[in-house]
């Protein structure tokens, strides 16, 4: 009887892990071989009761990799780096050509179309995402 | 204590001094117009920059029609992204047309980006284009007589030492060598293959 309801508690804890961060729809851009940079895109999904924040994403495939804004102001295209991304509450971020972007700096081969990208995404509360991420050439 | 003569003295150079710098102002704004009024009335023009294999004109194309677009190769979302509409344009072409279109791609990077590496760059979008880099004395004059924009940002919190603001645009030119028309990025492609096609009627 005991057992049973030890499995019972799993299975509904297990069952509740449906809620939480997701990445969905990612990619990341394959680009010429001269190019030191591309970008990753995607939907961050967050079902949990709690704002979240992306602190940090890494990945082989480059030296570096940042978080970046980009904006269209009067026509010109302005990109900066940010130190964290907003998810909030059962919510989802778009991130999108022309917006929001993972920005993989000193690329370190390159990047193929039909070839995947692993990349591990860091939350402001410990949590880490682990993906292998489609490159597509868009 | 200081004597009333000199406090008028004072006085004097200060007028001096706030008459000169009205006058000072002026001038800068007359000049601004001018130049203004100069860009304003003609747009367009020909240039010259450097290709893989040499010095490339724009007048060199004349006889076909030139789209070109000011980019950088460190440009990791805008530029890749202009370019796929572009190679979806161009894919999409009659042949005709295609033979009759030179794309060209220029540098706004002349800090980093040298004739091969805006040759190689863009070949992977659109395989018969061209790419040019060229001094910063040149890329600025392309600028000023086409209208567009860019500006060297200190990024130092990102480990890009430096990016590049833009305006992201398509540029037209005919096979006369004047600026037919300025496209923007987010342009549908079927719209953009249209107005191609109709420039090489």
């Amino acid at each position: 009887m005991k057992n049973i309801i030890i499995s019972l508690f799993l299975f509904l804890s297990f069952s509740s892990l449906g809620k939480g961060l997701f990445f969905e729809k990612a990619w990341v851009r394959a680009v010429p071989k001269v190019s030191a940079v591309s970008a990753g895109f995607g939907v961050l999904k967050n079902t949990t009761n709690r704002e979240r924040k992306l602190v940090k994403v890494e990945s082989p495939i480059s030296e570096i990799v940042e978080i970046h804004s980009m904006e269209r102001v009067a026509g010109v295209m302005k990109m900066r780096k940010i130190e964290f991304l907003k998810i909030g509450k059962n919510s989802s971020r778009k991130l999108k050509p022309g917006s929001y972007h993972i920005m993989f700096i000193n690329l370190k081969k390159p990047l193929k179309e039909g070839e995947k990208a692993p990349v591990t995404l860091f939350f402001d509360n410990g949590y880490k995402l682990h993906q292998e991420v489609e490159i597509k050439k868009i | 204590m200081i004597s009333p003569l000199i406090t008028k003295e004072l006085g004097l150079k200060k007028s001096i001094k706030v008459l000169l710098s009205v006058l000072f102002f002026v001038g800068v704004l007359i000049g601004v117009q001018k130049l203004f009024l100069k860009t304003g009335t003609q747009r367009g023009g020909d240039f010259e920059l450097d290709g893989v294999s040499g010095k490339v004109k724009l007048s060199d194309f004349r006889g076909k029609n030139v789209l070109f677009y000011l980019g950088f190769t460190r440009c990791p979302d805008v530029c890749p992204t202009s370019l796929s509409v572009l190679s979806n344009v161009f894919e999409g072409l009659p042949d005709k047309v295609k033979s009759e279109t030179q794309m060209i791609f220029i540098s706004l990077d002349h800090k980093r980006d040298t004739p091969q590496v805006a040759q190689e760059y863009v070949e992977f979008y659109v395989p018969s284009a061209i790419g040019l880099a060229g001094s910063k004395e040149s890329i600025d004059d392309i600028a000023k007589r086409y209208g567009a924009y860019y500006r060297f940002v200190d990024t130092p919190e990102s480990s890009f030492k430096f990016s590049i603001d833009h305006t992201s645009k398509f540029y037209l030119i005919g096979r006369e060598g004047k600026l037919l028309e300025v496209i923007r990025d987010n342009e549908g492609v079927d719209i953009i293959q249209k107005i191609l096609i109709g420039a090489s009627e």
